[in-house]
């Protein structure tokens, strides 16, 4: 199984979703994770859902050049320092506080500001990936076969056994319908 | 073709027709022609209503792929084995040495036929550089560690000593840092700068370098004339390698 990857490996596997690759990646970089988690007055479980919350979150931040990885060990260094933000940030939350002292813990960075419409872009992601989940299969199946998968539009065409123009028609139908359920009274 | 101006939030924008979706994701992906791709990005800047589609759309297509993803991670989640780190690179180490053992065993009857056990001879028979770590088994919280042992493994050693002496510093008795800062003095040919940190190393009973280490003190020993010591070394820690230095040093 190869693991050291080079910097263009990595951004390709990720803005292409090469599961092999993110696969390696994830496998590769979540002991170190679970470690620290554990280390630090966390679960199994927490750092298992903190582990998925910055994976996602590197992943978005490759797709979006806000990250440029020099090699693997840049990913993982990365990788680890968002997990290490944002278990801290965890420490500090007020969720926390009502169990713990602060003090006893850990020793913390000072919180760095975030942009208030870095937050209102997360929860529009975070509303869209919702619905996204919520729709019927058939939807859900063109919808990821496009836009995950890059799978073309005669290939996704040939599979439903219906032509191209349909396949297109019926995957902005379907993009019209995730941004209903999104944007819906819930 | 200006689209019309509405500096809404998300909620109230209208619909975004198809061709312009289409427009759109092409743009995102960069499958407009050139000339085209520049005259819409040209128009988003002047344009904020198009700007906040096209950053809809954007979202749109990155929640589909993030969810994509996220329902993958659970089945990639399923593929780590319990204590996958320690396992997996103890089963590397056990590979390597059932390798190294081979080999030794192949060279170990070339030398035999030369009938020669001189201690340089000795040495120069049974010893091999520690192939390292894996550069992803995490022993030791810290990137530098593992920069360190990237170096390494490319025979860079001293660019490796640069990096672990200062993390030595830290932590004086880490079983890892003394093991590898050792066995890279001793790469680099240099025994008695080796022998203090495999010492060293060798003091964490629990270490899983410990048999290592002292196959390679015991190596040290039998260049410094040191035979007896090198024999009991062995004795007390009994790895196959350290077995068949032992066939050789009875002989």
């Amino acid at each position: 199984m190869p693991t050291n990857y080079q910097q263009s490996q990595i951004i390709l596997a990720i803005k292409t979703n090469d599961e092999s690759v993110l696969k390696n990646l994830y496998i590769n970089n979540f002991k170190k994770v679970e470690k620290f988690v554990l280390k630090n007055n966390g679960s199994s479980p927490q750092a298992k859902d903190l582990y998925q919350e910055v994976f996602l979150t590197v992943w978005k931040n490759i797709r979006e050049d806000k990250f440029t990885p020099l090699s693997d060990y840049g990913f993982d260094a990365y990788l680890f320092q968002i997990a290490k933000n944002k278990w801290t940030d965890y420490l500090r939350s007020s969720q926390y506080k009502k169990t713990r002292s602060l003090e006893t813990v850990i020793s913390l960075e000072p919180e760095n500001e975030v942009p208030v419409n870095h937050w209102e872009q997360e929860a529009k992601l975070k509303s869209f990936s919702d619905a996204f989940e919520s729709m019927g299969e058939p939807c859900k199946s063109l919808l990821k076969d496009f836009y995950y998968k890059k799978k073309s539009l005669r290939e996704i065409a040939q599979n439903l056994n219906i032509d191209e123009a349909s396949t297109r028609n019926k995957k902005y139908r379907c993009i019209q319908k995730l941004r209903e359920i999104a944007l819906s009274p819930k | 073709m200006l689209y019309p101006l509405n500096n809404n939030i998300l909620k109230t924008l209208d619909h975004i027709p198809q061709e312009l979706f289409e427009k759109i994701e092409a743009y995102l992906n960069h499958s407009l022609p050139a000339s085209e791709g520049e005259v819409f990005a040209a128009e988003i800047e002047r344009n904020p209503a198009l700007k906040q589609q096209v950053q809809e759309v954007q979202d749109l297509i990155t929640a589909v792929e993030m969810a994509s993803l996220n329902e993958k991670l659970d089945i990639f989640h399923q593929e780590l084995k319990p204590d996958s780190d320690k396992k997996s690179g103890f089963q590397n180490v056990k590979i390597f040495y059932w390798a190294a053992a081979c080999g030794v065993i192949v060279f170990g009857l070339y030398f035999f036929l030369q009938n020669s056990n001189s201690p340089e001879k000795l040495f120069a028979k049974h010893y091999s550089p520690d192939p390292g770590l894996p550069t992803t088994m995490s022993t030791v919280d810290n990137y530098t560690f593992y920069d360190g042992m990237v170096d390494y493994k490319l025979k860079k050693y001293q660019e490796a000593l640069e990096k672990w002496h200062p993390l030595l510093q830290q932590k004086p008795y880490n079983d890892t840092l003394n093991y590898f800062v050792g066995v890279t003095y001793l790469a680099l040919g240099d025994t008695e700068k080796a022998l203090p940190y495999i010492d060293a190393s060798l003091q964490t009973n629990e270490s899983i370098f410990k048999d290592d280490a002292a196959f390679y003190k015991a190596l040290i020993l039998i260049k410094n004339n040191e035979a007896e010591a090198a024999k009991k070394l062995l004795k007390e820690n009994p790895s196959e390698r350290a077995q068949t230095l032992l066939g050789d040093l009875k002989e």
